[in-house]
């Protein structure tokens, strides 16, 4: 039964990702803003422009360059960047590692951090200690995360001195970036898990269980912790998407070469074949990290999986 | 409440693991050499390959300037001296052929030695179109036989003619007094005639005959170059340059806590508050350029179609406001297209006069006595927005109503190129500066892809006339005309100032000057 799901769940991927491609193949026609004039600056002529888009076969039908772009995608060939000269994809996995090393550490900050703030809100609620907790919360939601990342750099590069401000090679040149992503979502987290915490912990079965004499950790870990987990999982997807998105600012304003700035990048240059790379990548991504969500979804709570399959 | 606290700690001990973990996979800072290290906060992101064939961008180009060399060089005055010959090539009567001779003993970095053939290889590798090199198109109507070569109908370019390993001649389509210049520029360098096949060329290797060789690149993220003890000048006194991809801001704060040597800075507000600051004011170091920032008309749109419209905007700018208020002093108002220091320079003509009764009076000739609707476009990234800004207020005073659309850089240059742009800011800086740099934008058909579209065969004829005109004195002269017909007479440009360069510069760096070429590999650093 669950095969059958998950086979379902993954052809439901597929077709989104052959739909992000002509999606993607159409907007990248359709933007003002030609490669070749772009590549060529300010300083060429009409018969060198058209040497260059005969070249890259831009004088050829869209429906023949878009079988082409699908087919060479599909074997993961996005063609070689133009201004770099390299192949897209080596480009992109080059960005990924630095993402998706800071995108883990800030979720697993975020996690931590945002749980355990929940948690001891939700145990001690209305109390001294939940209200200061949830303003803090407020205001890491509030904050927007380059102006974060901008304070974290004054406080902790220029003015303590004690961390590098940007660039990924000196010692220590993670933590700004996993910290700015981190405390933004911890601060989400830790609402969302207080809630649901709330919630559950009014919930007959709880006081049942309180009253056959369960220890205080074992309610909340074992009936409390299980029973929200569904939402707070809901939202930690959204955070590893969120943290993907982030990236491309924090990589910006901290100097990270990751697959944000990447991205960021093909586009203000019209880089087309990695324009086309980053997006498809990108959006595997995503829908990678859905498909795991739902899965999860199933493992969770089994009536997610009935209510599917009938 | 114990339990409490123990939560907490847990907390905190988890997270401090966790820093600490991902902060340690970072590499160790090397250890300080003798020659010491100097260090260039830059934006990178466009900074994916070092082979400046593909490129217009400025990081790139600053990096080749320390590890390729062309021909010709030029010193900070703007003086031509032979840089990889052995004296300055000899020209025919005709003016058409030029005799090379190459110096001896240069060496690659890989060292292999410079010969006749990886000049005429160079030359090839930039006008195949496999090679999508953006220069390509400034060489195929200069070089006999270059378009031939690039449209696949010859084998070889036909002008360039290698007669040993150490002499070889370039012949011209039409005399070009330019050419000289041209060469000079860098994206002319010289590679190995290998450079052409080379797995990874730009990106894994990248080999030149400069002061300083490549040691490692990360694409848009970091290059560091080393010094190259064969240096056919005498090798240099810095063991290594580095570039560092910041953006701007990020990029002051790392020049305020010392971890970079230089940085450029292009906002003026910026700039004038390092200016008034006690501990930074003497860090700022300026560089003149050769530039113009003018307003651009488009010629075919109306109502810049009509002559009258053009003037009236012209003088409707007060460029001594500008310059003093809005740049608080940091350029110069401009009188004419071409900047101080280029060939034809015109140092006794009057400055623009700021009338804007008489623009009222002009735009009323032309047939607007309610004053005209016009629209500016900008990008989103141009320094010189603020400077449309002002104007947009500034014109109210002579009846001309200005609207600012901004689009991104893409955007811009496709509506640009398309001619649908009907007025911005040109910022135009030459990296060759010869007068012909400047004044053959304005030509046909050149003027089109500044959606300017100024036609006038009489100012093509003159402009053929400079480049093939040997006498200085009368070049010159030529090229004042043509300055004072685009600007004065048929008003196709409104020039606005000619900008300044700014860095901020750590004061260790000894022998640090600009002008023409960014000299890092002659800095010094001292204690």
């Amino acid at each position: 039964m669950m095969i059958k799901y998950i086979i379902s769940r993954i052809m439901q991927s597929i077709i989104v990702l052959i739909g992000v491609t002509l999606v993607t193949f159409i907007l990248v026609n359709v933007v003002p803003g030609d490669a070749v004039s772009l590549m060529l600056a300010k300083r060429t002529d009409q018969a060198t422009m058209d040497r260059i888009r005969h070249e890259l076969g831009f004088d050829r039908p869209y429906t023949e360059q878009y079988l082409r772009f699908l087919g060479n995608a599909v074997r993961g060939d996005f063609g070689n960047s133009y201004f770099e000269k390299t192949p897209v994809t080596e480009m992109i996995l080059r960005g990924l590692k630095y993402t998706v090393r800071i995108a883990l550490w800030a979720l697993l900050l975020a996690l931590a951090l945002g749980l355990g703030a929940g948690i001891v809100s939700a145990y001690f609620h209305n109390s001294l200690l939940d209200r200061v907790i949830m303003f803090f919360s407020t205001l890491g939601i509030s904050a927007p995360v380059f102006w974060l990342a901008l304070l974290f750099q004054i406080f902790f590069g220029l003015k303590l001195k004690v961390l590098p401000i940007s660039g990924v090679d000196k010692p220590g040149s993670f933590i700004l970036p996993v910290l700015t992503l981190g405390i933004t979502n911890a601060a989400s987290i830790a609402r969302i898990s207080r809630t649901s915490l709330l919630e559950i912990i009014s919930q007959d079965y709880i006081r049942t269980a309180k009253a056959k004499g369960a220890g205080e950790l074992r309610v909340v870990f074992k009936h409390v912790l299980k029973n929200a987990a569904i939402p707070i999982v809901t939202f930690a997807g959204l955070v590893v998407r969120g943290l993907l998105g982030g990236s491309m600012l924090v990589e910006t304003v901290f100097s990270i070469p990751g697959f944000g700035s990447l991205m960021v990048s093909s586009i203000l240059t019209r880089d087309i074949p990695l324009m086309q790379g980053c997006v498809v990548y990108g959006a595997t991504i995503f829908v990678l990290i859905n498909l795991l969500v739902d899965l999860a979804y199933s493992a969770l709570d089994p009536r997610v999986r009935l209510v599917k399959e009938t | 409440m114990k339990r409490l606290r123990m939560a907490i700690a847990l907390l905190l001990i988890f997270a401090l693991a966790a820093m600490t973990a991902c902060g340690g996979a970072g590499k160790k800072e090397g250890t300080k050499k003798t020659g010491g290290t100097v260090t260039f906060g830059t934006a990178m992101d466009q900074f994916g390959n070092m082979d400046i064939h593909y490129t217009t961008a400025a990081a790139p180009f600053q990096a080749a300037m320390q590890m390729t060399e062309p021909l010709i060089g030029k010193d900070p005055d703007g003086n031509l001296f032979p840089l990889l010959l052995d004296e300055m090539p000899e020209v025919s009567e005709d003016g058409l052929t030029y005799s090379f001779k190459l110096k001896s003993g240069v060496k690659f970095h890989d060292g292999s030695l410079l010969d006749s053939g990886d000049v005429k290889a160079t030359f090839e590798k930039m006008l195949n179109p496999k090679n999508l090199s953006v220069h390509a198109g400034s060489i195929t109507t200069l070089i006999k036989g270059a378009a031939e070569y690039a449209d696949g109908k010859a084998d070889s370019i036909s002008g360039i003619e290698v007669k040993d390993d150490q002499n070889f001649t370039i012949t011209l389509v039409s005399p070009n007094a330019s050419f000289l210049n041209f060469l000079s520029a860098w994206q002319m360098s010289i590679y190995p005639a290998e450079a052409a096949t080379m797995d990874g060329w730009g990106t894994k290797v990248f080999i030149g005959t400069g002061p300083y060789k490549l040691k490692e690149f990360e694409p848009n993220s970091k290059i560091v170059m080393e010094r190259f003890d064969d240096y056919h000048g005498g090798a240099k006194k810095l063991d290594s340059i580095v570039f560092q991809n910041m953006t701007q801001n990020t990029a002051l704060m790392e020049f305020e806590a010392g971890n970079i040597d230089l940085t450029e800075v292009k906002d003026t507000a910026i700039i004038s508050s390092y200016l008034e600051n006690e501990e930074f004011k003497d860090n700022i170091v300026m560089i003149e350029q050769l530039g113009t920032i003018a307003l651009s008309f488009n010629m075919k749109m109306k109502p810049f179609d009509n002559p009258k419209v053009r003037e009236a905007i012209s003088i409707a700018i007060d460029r001594e406001t500008i310059v003093n208020k809005l740049l608080k002093g940091l350029g110069t108002p401009a009188k004419s297209f071409l900047p101080k220091g280029v060939l034809g320079y015109d140092e006794d003509l009057e400055e623009f006069k700021y009338d804007p009764e008489r623009a009222k009076q002009l735009l009323k000739e032309a047939g607007y006595p309610d004053g005209i609707d016009v629209e500016a476009i900008t990008t989103d990234t141009a320094a010189t927005t603020f400077i449309l800004q002002y104007l947009a207020e500034a014109f109210k005073e002579a009846n001309i109503r200005m609207t600012i659309q901004t689009y991104d850089a893409a955007g811009f240059t496709d509506i640009r190129n398309n001619g649908k742009i009907p007025m911005f800011i040109l910022t135009w800086v030459s990296d060759v500066g010869d007068p012909n740099d400047f004044m053959s934008l304005y030509s046909t058909p050149m003027s089109q892809f500044i959606s300017n579209f100024y036609e006038n065969s009489e100012y093509d004829a003159q402009l053929q006339k400079g480049l093939t005109e040997t006498d200085l004195e009368k070049r010159a002269e030529l090229y004042r005309q043509l300055d004072y017909k685009l600007t004065r007479t048929d008003y196709a440009c409104a020039p606005i100032y000619h900008p300044n360069a700014f860095m901020l510069v750590s004061k260790k760096i000894k022998n640090l000057r600009m002008e023409n070429c960014f000299r890092l590999f002659d800095a010094e650093l001292s204690e």
